[in-house]
């Protein structure tokens, strides 16, 4: 019996382990993701931010999409959503990157991951609200003796964006430890975009060395010199338009190079070896970044665009004819009474055979304007700013391909929206529901009330598609231009000395330094919206060689002839000498 | 002497250079100042290009009125005062046929709406002249003249039911019974269940306004 009963017992046991393996076969983690947003939670509204985005147990059949949902305002103000889809498919586990602008970060983001059928399954809400500046910082990486003025803790390696843009939030970027390559380039890029970075290398230079630092650092052939305390510092030739800002001693302590529309700062001494009082001059002493958005120019280049309608002459024309002449058939031709019938009938009929004639496709009304502008930034890198700028004549919500494929950030509108009273405050945070819009699957959808303008701006990169030289034994600029878009209206400058050309040919050109003007000449000449007066204060064309460029074309009307479209095209291409 | 029935009858004539004039006045109106697009970033109101098309319906709707009033005193009531009624408000569309086709260029690619709303208007002012005629008749078998009343069965028809479809509980649907409403629909442009109320109403209408006067037709026959 007792055999019985243990052979049950055990027969119990194993049915219950079966039980339990069978439940941990079937049985698995839930998906999960961990998110950080910015340099360590650190963001600053209406600018980029990067996003690093870990996913954990995930194994669906299909790659799923990354879904972040914004919040804007609250209840008092108002408040409106904004909904972003990154370009990034999400297969497997792993550390997945990107980079969107924040928008109000005083309330939570929902960061979510989303099958095919747009269903979240794995999300986490990030509160950024302690974390959030009202202006870029600095952000830091490596280390620095001392604080700066509302610093970050100092960032890793691994939260250092490999998007250029992704570098927005960043009033400067300090670096004493080299970073890696595809961070340097991204560096590199946001330098040349309007960024600011501070190289404190000092003597461990050549750590840093690699060609990307070569090319930044405002240094030829840097070398070790050595003090009269004894204390090492770089040394070097400086390169051209280099500034000592700042000595210690006898010995430039910090050297400023502009680079591009950006400035590459040096510290020729080693971070740790900074006193404080020299970090805060330092810190007060370099340019803040500043960032290319030319949304101003493309509104200004939207609000240039001339309404299309049919001319209140010829409406007034119309009327008066219509008029006059059916008093003039009716009174000659009244008492016959058929005659006055049948002219009346010949006039308006004719009239409205005119009328028809005039009133073609090229004279209707047009509900909707829209204007694309796309920077090209070249120099041994390439880089783009594509900023569109839309403006509806009625309450509508429409949608459009975004130009990029990164998330496009909407900037504050000189439409009315702007409140003066809260110009200190971002305005995401004052006018909420102005900000409304959402980009999936590359479109990006906003509501737009009747006159009001809405423009979106968003980065990326490309290879360098124009290359410009000066040779000294022919003293001549050698152009080399493989963009598709053709130059119409190009300038060419060398050390704020050039000339303008009407196009530039695909392939290599050549261009001789006869006629040259300055810089000053050439904007007051040329038309009121050109590329040259719009960056004339952002890039330094008054040293160095460059070319200014640009095209405009204009796309046809769509089928239902509501939509009236401009693309512009603007080319900086910073040259360099062909020794 | 030109016979009160006539096209080109004085108070026929008064009708159609008021829509005449409407129409150029109106369009006038439609357009958008705006010669470049930064004005239009600047805060103003311009007048909607659906001005045009409310005034021209409504002032259809109303020489339709006029010659249905006018009708009245054309003598015996026959088949053939309907025919004439008819070819009044179609006249009337013709005047304004150069304005019509202007007007393709205020509101694009809408031009099966714009067809829509021609046959719409055309029937709307012989709804409304059959109203007036049988408002007419009314009033002269009682020896005074329901001119207020005529009016004011318009200034409903135009206003109320539009009005009434912006409160929140009433369906949007009931603006079509308008002129003005029916117009705005048809212009948005409105799906094809709405046009077809909306032709349907007027349709009915007339329906019912023949029929009312039928009798008086047969009376005026048997006499």
């Amino acid at each position: 019996m007792a055999t019985g009963r243990n052979s049950n017992h055990h027969g119990r046991s194993l049915l219950l382990l079966a039980l339990l393996a069978l439940c941990s076969v079937f049985a698995r983690a839930a998906p999960s993701i961990e998110v950080q947003i910015g340099f360590n939670g650190h963001v600053v509204p209406e600018r980029y931010a990067p996003i690093r985005i870990r996913v954990r147990d995930y194994e669906g059949t299909a790659p799923a999409s990354l879904r972040i949902t914004q919040t804007l305002g609250s209840p008092w103000r108002g408040t409106s959503t904004i909904r972003q889809q990154p370009p990034l498919s999400i297969a497997a586990d792993g550390v997945y990157h990107t980079t969107a602008p924040i928008y109000d970060p005083l309330n939570p983001l929902i960061v979510s991951l989303v099958d095919a059928g747009g269903t979240a399954f794995a999300e986490q809400e990030v509160d950024l609200r302690a974390t959030r500046h009202v202006n870029p910082f600095p952000v830091v990486y490596g280390r620095l003796p001392y604080p700066l003025e509302e610093q970050t803790s100092p960032v890793n390696a691994l939260e250092l964006p490999t998007d250029w843009w992704a570098y927005d939030s960043a009033h400067s970027l300090w670096i004493s430890t080299a970073p890696a390559r595809e961070s340097w380039e991204a560096i590199a890029r946001w330098i040349f975009a309007g960024g600011t970075a501070v190289l404190l290398s000092g003597p461990d230079y050549y750590r840093y060395d690699s060609p990307i630092a070569r090319e930044l650092v405002p240094l030829t052939e840097p070398t070790l010199a050595t003090g009269p305390a004894g204390e090492q510092f770089l040394s070097g030739t400086a390169k051209p338009n280099t500034q000592t800002v700042l000595r210690r001693g006898d010995a430039p302590l910090l050297l400023v190079r502009p680079y591009g529309a950006g400035h590459v700062a040096l510290v020729t001494v080693r971070a740790a070896d900074l006193t404080q009082n020299e970090t805060e001059l330092i810190a007060d002493s370099i340019p803040p970044s500043t960032r290319i958005t030319l949304g101003e120019f493309a509104e200004t280049a939207l609000g240039a665009l001339p309404v299309v309608r049919p001319a209140y002459s010829v409406a007034v024309l119309l009327g008066v004819v219509a008029v006059v002449g059916f008093a003039v058939s009716v009174a000659f031709t009244r008492k016959r009474h058929k005659a006055a019938v049948l002219s009346v009938i010949v006039l308006f009929g004719l009239l409205s055979v005119l009328s028809g004639l005039y009133a073609n496709d090229d004279k209707s009304l047009i509900e909707e304007y829209y204007i694309n502008t796309d920077l090209q930034i070249y120099t041994w890198f390439g880089l783009h700013v594509e900023s569109f700028s839309i403006l509806w004549t009625k309450s509508a919500e429409l949608t459009y391909p975004s130009p990029s494929e990164t998330i496009p950030a909407q900037i504050v509108s000189a439409s009315p929206t702007t409140e003066p009273l809260y110009a200190l405050m971002p305005q995401s945070q004052v006018v909420p529901t102005a900000f409304q819009h959402s980009f999936v699957d590359g479109r990006v959808t906003a509501p737009i009330s009747s006159g009001t303008c809405k423009t979106f701006y968003s980065c990326d990169t490309s290879a360098p598609l124009l290359h410009l030289a000066y040779d000294p034994r022919s003293d001549r600029l050698i152009l080399d231009q493989q963009s598709d878009a053709p130059i119409e209206d190009a300038w060419l400058l060398f050390d704020g000395l050039g000339f303008h050309t009407a196009s530039v040919p695909r392939g290599t050109s050549s261009y001789s330094l006869d006629d040259l003007h300055s810089l000053r000449e050439l904007t007051a000449a040329g038309p009121e919206l050109s590329a040259l007066r719009a960056l004339a204060d952002v890039f330094p064309f008054d040293r160095g060689i460059w070319l200014v460029g640009q095209s405009a074309r204009w796309s046809h009307p769509n089928e239902q002839g509501g939509r009236k479209v401009r693309l512009l095209t603007l080319f900086v291409v910073e040259g360099g000498c062909d020794d | 002497m030109i016979s009160p029935r006539s096209i080109l009858s004085s108070r026929a004539l008064q009708g159609y250079y008021l829509l005449l004039v409407a129409c150029g006045v109106s369009i006038l109106f439609s357009l958008p100042p705006a010669t470049r697009v930064a004005q239009l970033m600047e805060p103003h109101w311009d007048p909607p290009p659906q001005t045009f098309f409310v005034v021209y319906a409504t002032i259809t709707a109303l020489l339709g009125l006029a010659r249905g009033s006018a009708a009245a005193s054309w003598g015996r009531l026959r088949w053939h005062t309907i025919l004439t009624l008819t070819a009044h408000t179609l006249f009337g569309q013709l005047l304004a046929l150069p304005f019509l086709i202007f007007s393709r260029a205020l509101l694009p690619g809408r031009d099966v709406a714009l067809f829509l709303l021609v046959a719409y208007t055309s029937l709307a002012a012989l709804m409304f002249s059959l109203i007036a005629l049988r408002l007419e008749l009314w009033g002269t078998a009682r020896r005074h003249r329901p001119f207020v009343l005529q009016y004011t069965v318009f200034g409903l028809f135009l206003a109320v039911p539009w009005a009434a479809s912006m409160i929140g509980r009433i369906p949007p649907i009931v603006a079509v019974l308008s002129p003005i409403g029916a117009t705005l629909r048809i212009m948005q442009p409105a799906s094809a269940a709405e046009n077809i109320v909306t032709l349907a109403f007027v349709l009915l209408m007339i329906g019912i306004q023949l029929l009312s006067i039928r009798r008086p037709i047969r009376r005026t026959h048997a006499v």
